[in-house]
């Protein structure tokens, strides 16, 4: 569904992304992990067109949609739930997620879409007339993503869904992000609690430093006691 | 208590073009962080378009919407040749470019046209005078307030009721959010110049229909007190242009009515001074609180 090739990334002198390739089949929930500033967030705006790459390859369903406008990539399928959410805070919940679907036409199939928006977060239908920056961080990231959904993509790239959210909305999130694996959606997820993130995905990558370190299947990942020690910063187990 | 309210009609109407004045300027600022003081020079060309095309034997009720169309488009124009390439520079940048656009437009007019000013022909009506038993105001008042207050009405369904429109204020808040719903930048762009185009021309029209000439200068004074008016109600907040227009064309008129003669010159002054003192107690502005400009 997503492959990325040797992709170059810098911030004026600092190279934030080197030579990251990775791919995410279809169906699949890939989570991309690593300590603050390995360059994960970077990796996803780049594959949705938000930051300029210097050199490497992107392709979406076999197409290739490197150099492409962030708008176009949208329409061809895939888009970013960004990290801290991001809602428009003074419009309310509805138009929030009316943008989610500014490039689509059909109204029937908006509000189809809408509707299976609404009965996901049932919270947002309550709160439809309400300013979106009035909602609590959990709602704000349903929001967050029932906007993204919106806009009816294959692929959806998760940027730290759990940031700054209580330990059980964090569950409630994750929950979320299975049961739209069930429905079919394909994941790429940015997470810095590796714990949860290994829990839901099927295979993961570990960053560090711009560069991928580490990948493999979730299972295998979560217990390898390099990567909690090395690379997530978390107090390692002795290895036995 | 005639008078009072004819200076009230007075104070709505001239409000009212500062409104439609400073929601031009905030459309654009509070999308790109541009303040355009080429808005003044684009009221100048809506002024010189009806003077040619009266020349050239058009009806005013013709002309008008001819004026705005054009005013719109150029607006557009200036925001491809000038203000794309400078797209996310330093705001600095974005300032100095609008002043040089400005002065390059003004420079053209005394070249090209008159450094004198042209009269511009209107209907009668425009300057006749409505009587209500003991008060009076001109027709050119009474239609100046109707229509800023259509305009703002409209402009408020826009955006609240269409997708272009809510995309307008969302990338207020944040561009990049904006495009991943995949809303284009530049139509976005586009949208906020032709408004901000729009909204100057139609300020141009209702302006010169109370003083029926026009001069190379003319947009100057206005937008700098549309500066003015956004920046006491909020700089880049829509709502607070409205109520910035209104309160400085309140200011302006009632110190013009009711200050003793000896104090009259300083009528700009105290205006300013008044102004002044509310940024100190609000620095926000009226509609607070101030965001910063994405990009």
């Amino acid at each position: 569904m997503l492959t990325i090739a040797d992709l170059n990334v810098r911030y004026g002198a600092i190279w934030a992304v080197r030579g990251v390739s990775l791919t995410v089949a279809e169906g699949e929930i890939v989570a991309l992990l690593g300590a603050n500033g390995a360059g994960k967030s970077t990796t996803l705006k780049a594959a949705v067109g938000l930051v300029a790459a210097v050199s490497g390859e992107i392709a979406l369903a076999g197409e290739a949609i490197s150099g492409r406008d962030t708008e176009e990539i949208v329409i061809s399928g895939m888009t970013l739930v960004p990290e801290g959410r991001q809602v428009f805070p003074s419009l309310t919940v509805a138009e929030n997620l009316r943008l989610g679907a500014a490039t689509r036409r059909d109204p029937q199939e908006i509000e189809r879409n809408r509707r299976e928006v609404l009965d996901l977060f049932p919270i947002l239908a309550e709160r439809s007339g309400q300013a979106a920056g009035t909602l609590s961080g959990g709602q704000q990231q349903q929001l967050a993503i029932g906007r993204a959904l919106m806009s009816s993509p294959k692929l959806l790239l998760l940027d730290e869904p759990s940031l700054g959210l209580a330990p059980q909305i964090v569950d409630d999130i994750f929950d979320l992000i299975l049961r739209l694996k069930a429905r079919g959606l394909t994941i790429l997820l940015v997470e810095q609690d590796a714990v949860a993130a290994l829990d839901i995905a099927d295979r993961a990558y570990v960053m560090a430093n711009g560069r991928i370190v580490m990948s493999g299947p979730a299972a295998e990942l979560s217990e390898s006691a390099e990567v909690a020690s090395d690379y997530l910063g978390m107090a390692a187990e002795p290895a036995v | 208590m005639a008078y009072f309210l004819e200076q009230t009609g007075n104070a709505l109407s001239l409000g009212g073009i500062y409104a439609l004045l400073a929601i031009g300027l905030a459309v654009v600022y509070s999308i790109l962080g541009l303040i355009n003081f080429a808005h003044g020079a684009l009221m100048t060309l809506t002024g010189y378009v009806l003077v040619f095309a009266a020349a050239a034997g058009m009806p005013f009720l013709i002309a008008a919407p001819l004026s705005l169309l054009i005013t719109m488009a150029s607006a557009m124009l200036l925001e491809r040749i000038a203000f794309r390439p400078v797209r996310g520079a330093s705001g600095a940048t974005m300032l100095l470019t609008s002043f040089a656009v400005a002065v390059l437009l003004q420079l053209a007019f005394q070249l090209f046209i008159s450094t004198r000013p042209q009269i511009v022909p209107l209907p009668a009506v425009l300057t006749a005078t409505l009587d209500f038993g003991g008060f009076a105001i001109g027709v050119n008042r009474v239609i100046s307030v109707i229509v800023a207050v259509v305009v703002l009405l409209a402009l408020n369904q826009f955006l609240k009721r269409t997708v272009l429109g809510l995309a307008m204020r969302a990338a207020a808040e944040n561009f990049d959010v904006t495009r991943l719903m995949g809303i284009r930048a530049d139509w976005v762009i586009a949208t906020a110049f032709a408004i901000s185009g729009l909204l100057a021309g139609i300020a141009a029209v209702l302006w010169i229909a109370q003083r029926s000439s026009v001069d190379p200068m003319m947009g100057l004074i206005p937008v700098l007190k549309a500066f003015v008016a956004t920046t006491l109600g909020g700089l880049g907040s829509l709502q607070g242009a409205v109520w910035g227009g209104l309160m400085l064309g309140a200011i302006e008129i009632y110190l013009a009515a009711y200050l003793p003669a000896a104090a009259l010159p300083y009528q700009g002054a105290l205006t300013l001074a008044i102004v002044i003192l509310v940024l100190v107690v609000r620095p926000q502005g009226l509609i607070g609180p101030r965001r910063e400009a994405v990009k």
